[in-house]
């Protein structure tokens, strides 16, 4: 046998393994998915007719998923945007290197390293209407106590703070790395040719730091579209549905009202959509690299 | 010269400031959290500066020691899945992360960008379809259960990052035990798995973290025996919101694990992140 051949037959022993389990235990769950989408799926009901697209017609003319969809958009939009600055924030603050300023990050890293569950739980105390401590605040300021995970309107806002406030450090780590790995001359001529730091940040430091920035962007956003844990432990897309999001409803769809077709329709809806994003974001990247 | 030290000391002070502001807003909810789980009786601090006198840490010992209360058993429970969930990917992601780095195969690279498609993949899209399928395997509300649903998620992402700290690794020592007649896989594990701990290790960390703070299917797939800590948690909110002095003792408890795991691998945690997302 020639060697090529065998360090081919080596190569290819070596990756089923690990592609025989994903086949298993997610192509194979996730292939139902689609199956079940095309289909009029009621396991109670024993019903199983091909329906074809008639699901995802169904689908984008449900009030309930629209709902749930702009929810989420806007979840992704406002978290991100909100973790990114505040992240760039902290990286900056912590990059000037003053006294302490090593424990000061491990301070700032504190929220990220709550398991998320434990996080919402942790919210859902802080939010609470007698001891929480927002509320403490807002009457020692003057101001009226407030039942933020039980009204319509603040519900989705109030966990979008829980998931700001655990994951910015993440972003700020990410951006603090990458400024480490900056090269210190450009700033330092420019420093020196009279520019003030505001000038430096946008024109030196950001622009540098661009390709760091998009990869904490894009995983940020993919990660922060799934989400799940934190509205379904602080208010389960309630109060009446006013912090639904694409993954409790579908959750909620499937396992609640056993609708598996609705469900399966939406769930490949929601692949869609990810993809699409990553190929958005991802070329967004690589023209902003070139330019 | 005045104008310069007036800006040194607005600046100076402006930083002040903002460092204040960031360490309120990191521990503020902690230390609710912790008054709370210190309050004794009925008495919650309903002020923002009321602390009661009477701090006692009797909910903490309850929350450990007490058998209704005790949330060891669940600690227990995440630990072993994480464990085996990292052991199992390790086992199957780095022959396979070594052999995508290796081949010179076309097929091999077509193979590897399919793996984007399971890490763009929502978690919420297979988990009926899993679900039902666990239950036919009669693994419902076993550690092993929940592990296999670990491992299928994690394991995109361990060949990926793995395959990166790979490609680094100059393949002339690699090629010259060939020669002499080593095989791929002996190849791997005595010359390059050495070289490449480092990597294979932020991997690793990856995977158990990942594994430790997993919420959907560890709920799904758990009933009672099972449950892995984030579910018993989580599962307060719901049955157990009176009690919340044991809530919160609980919170600040199972902090403790994630600080010391974050604090022994600092170094590595962003490198890691990084070095296998730019391989775009």
């Amino acid at each position: 046998m020639k060697r090529s051949q065998k360090e081919r037959i080596g190569n290819l022993a070596m990756m089923i393994p690990a592609l025989g389990f994903l086949g298993v235990f997610f192509v194979y769950p996730l292939s139902f998915v689609f199956y079940w989408s095309l289909r009029n799926y009621y396991p109670v009901r024993h019903r199983n007719d091909f329906v074809f697209l008639d699901n995802f017609i169904k689908v984008f003319g449900s009030r309930d998923f629209l709902h749930a969809l702009t929810n989420n958009f806007v979840f992704v939009g406002s978290v991100v945007a909100v973790t990114f600055v505040l992240g760039l924030g902290m990286a900056l603050l912590v990059n000037r290197r003053f006294r302490g300023s090593k424990i000061f990050s491990l301070v700032l890293v504190l929220p990220m390293l709550y398991i998320p569950a434990s996080s919402a739980v942790l919210w859902s105390l802080v939010y609470n209407r007698d001891f929480g401590v927002l509320n403490l605040i807002l009457s020692f300021l003057g101001f009226g106590r407030r039942m933020w995970l039980a009204s319509p309107d603040l519900a989705l806002w109030a966990v979008m703070l829980t998931d700001i406030w655990a994951w910015t450090p993440w972003t700020f780590l990410i951006l603090y790395a990458g400024l480490q790995n900056l090269p210190r001359e450009p700033v330092e001529s420019a420093v020196i040719d009279g520019a003030s730091s505001l000038q430096v940040l946008w024109y030196i430091t950001l622009p540098m730091l661009r390709p760091v920035i998009s990869i904490a962007i894009v995983l940020k956003a993919l990660y922060s579209f799934r989400i799940f844990d934190y509205i379904w432990v602080m208010t389960k897309g309630g109060p009446g549905g006013a912090s639904e999001v694409l993954s409790t409803y579908v959750y909620k769809t499937g396992f609640r009202q056993f609708k598996y077709g609705f469900a399966s329709a939406m769930s490949v809806v929601m692949i869609l959509i990810s993809l699409g994003m990553v190929l958005v974001l991802v070329s967004l990247v690589r023209r902003a690299e070139r330019g | 010269m005045r104008r310069i030290k007036r800006k040194i000391i607005v600046t100076r002070a402006l930083v002040g400031v903002l460092v204040l502001v960031a360490i309120l807003w990191s521990m503020i909810p902690l230390y609710n959290v912790i008054i709370v789980s210190l309050s004794p009786g009925g008495e919650f601090p309903t002020k923002l500066f009321e602390i009661s006198p009477r701090l006692t840490p009797h909910f903490y010992y309850k929350i450990l020691f007490t058998e209704q209360w005790s949330i060891l058993p669940y600690l227990k429970n995440s630990i072993v899945v994480a464990v085996m969930a990292t052991l199992i990917v390790m086992a199957l992601g780095i022959p396979a992360a070594y052999a995508f780095s290796r081949s010179r195969a076309r097929e091999t690279r077509l193979l590897f960008y399919a793996l984007l498609v399971f890490l763009t993949t929502p978690f919420i899209a297979p988990l009926l379809p899993f679900f039902l399928f666990i239950r036919q395997l009669h693994l419902m509300d076993t550690l092993l259960g929940i592990a296999l649903a670990h491992i299928a998620w994690n394991l995109p992402l361990a060949i990926w990052l793995m395959r990166g700290f790979f490609d680094m690794i100059p393949t002339d020592m690699e090629e010259a035990a060939m020669i002499d007649g080593a095989s791929r896989l002996r190849t791997m594990v005595q010359i390059v798995l050495p070289i490449s701990a480092p990597g294979v290790s932020v991997a690793a960390v990856y995977v158990f973290m990942f594994s430790y703070i997993e919420y959907m299917y560890a709920m799904t797939l758990s009933r009672q025996q099972s449950a892995t800590l984030p579910v018993k948690i989580a599962g307060y909110v719901v049955t157990h919101m009176v009690y919340f002095q044991e809530v919160a003792a609980a919170i600040t408890i199972s902090l403790i694990p994630m600080v010391v795991l974050y604090a022994l691998i600092q170094k590595w945690f962003v490198k890691g992140l990084t070095l296998g997302a730019v391989k775009y």
